[in-house]
């Protein structure tokens, strides 16, 4: 906005240009991001064994995970991809499907319910590739759940030698991150687990003080 | 399972915690191999432990003063069943011993009778005396073999 002073009827007044502005500023909203543990395979296996919390998972046990992404309205390229982000691999992933996709979400791709997501060659790293979305911005104050989508990943500690990381007392995890916008904006989240290992021993003993004894007995 | 070298034992009865699992007459289902039988146990709870009690026989054909040994070899798995398409889990096994000897063959000998009255203690005789000694050989229950009693009256 501009103002000038009063106009000029005199030669000793100077005419003088004022200038103010302002403004404001709104944040374009970003996808949610939540993963959570579901369950595993062994029902022995709690929490209790290393980092105190964390999901214990011995080696063959598998674990599955949700993870979940309310999106906002608009239209954006997105892509979501779990890993383990850990130096030494233990986890297989041995499945990753869409779970739900929100009624008010429509995607370039072609992944529905039920897709499959793309496994990396790194076997603890897939991919979903939505390409460009479009959330029904339409919609005044959509359900959440027509805006949400939700995947399931299924992943096994692995015992084979390509998994150094499937040892007693390695920390590993689960994340989740969700790349979208043209800006590539980051949103991630992780599930921790520790790998666990029974490590029983066997001690015996001869009965009473039986050390010298004949054949037959 | 518990496995000894040259099948020395039969396995009488297997006891779990006190409860008998396996007998000659009873074997549950248990198919004893020539020198051991397998015991399977349930899941262990953590800080656990189970108590397995074998009884075992020697077989007659044991060789006195020889020893045997026990072994009790402990297999166990990081789980109990195996995911489709890859063998994931893990396998463990570890071992103890325990030995016996079986009793050997004892040998004794004494001084009977002598037909000199003058011998001494120290088993000093004259010339033309007579001695009668004892050779006592207990040979232990089993198998001896190779026996031989060497009497050498030389020195």
């Amino acid at each position: 906005m501009q103002w000038n002073t009063a106009p000029v009827f005199d030669a000793d007044f100077t005419e003088l240009l004022s200038s103010s502005s302002g403004s404001v500023a709104v944040d374009i909203a970003r996808p949610t991001n939540a993963i959570v543990f579901l369950g595993s395979t062994l029902a022995s296996t709690g929490t209790s064994r290393h980092d105190n919390g964390d999901r214990d998972l011995a080696v063959g046990e598998s674990a599955t995970v949700r993870t979940s992404f309310v999106l906002p309205q608009g239209t954006y390229p997105l892509s979501i991809r779990m890993d383990t982000s850990r130096p030494s691999r233990s986890f297989a992933f041995t499945a990753a499907f869409v779970e739900t996709l929100g009624s008010a979400v429509s995607t370039a791709s072609g992944l529905i319910i039920g897709s499959n997501a793309t496994l990396t060659p790194a076997l603890d790293a897939v991919v979903f590739d939505f390409g460009i979305v479009n959330v029904d911005a339409g919609l005044a104050n959509p359900p959440l759940a027509a805006v949400t989508i939700s995947l399931l990943l299924n992943a096994v500690i692995d015992e084979s030698a390509g998994a150094p990381g499937s040892v007693d007392g390695y920390d590993t995890r689960i994340r989740s991150r969700v790349t979208f916008g043209h800006s590539s904006t980051v949103v991630g989240v992780l599930q921790q687990f520790d790998v666990v290992e029974a490590d029983l021993a066997v001690t015996t003993v001869n009965s009473s003080d039986v050390t010298l004894i004949d054949a037959g007995d | 399972m518990l496995t000894v070298a040259g099948a020395a034992y039969r396995v009488i009865l297997v006891e779990v915690d006190s409860v008998q699992t396996y007998s000659i007459a009873s074997p549950n289902g248990f198919s004893p191999s020539e020198d051991g039988v397998i015991a399977r146990l349930d899941s262990l709870a953590l800080a656990t432990s189970a108590s397995i009690e074998y009884t075992l026989q020697l077989v007659e054909g044991v060789e006195a003063g020889s020893t045997v040994t026990a072994i009790a070899g402990l297999r166990y798995a990081s789980h109990p069943s195996v995911t489709s398409g890859t063998d994931y889990k893990r396998e463990y096994a570890t071992a103890s011993s325990v030995q016996v000897t079986i009793t050997t063959a004892e040998l004794d000998i004494s001084l009977s009778l002598a037909s000199d009255a003058f011998a001494t203690a120290a088993d000093r005789f004259t010339s033309g005396t007579t001695v009668e000694v004892t050779v006592e050989l207990v040979v232990p229950e089993g198998n001896t073999t190779d026996l031989v009693l060497n009497l050498d009256l030389t020195g």
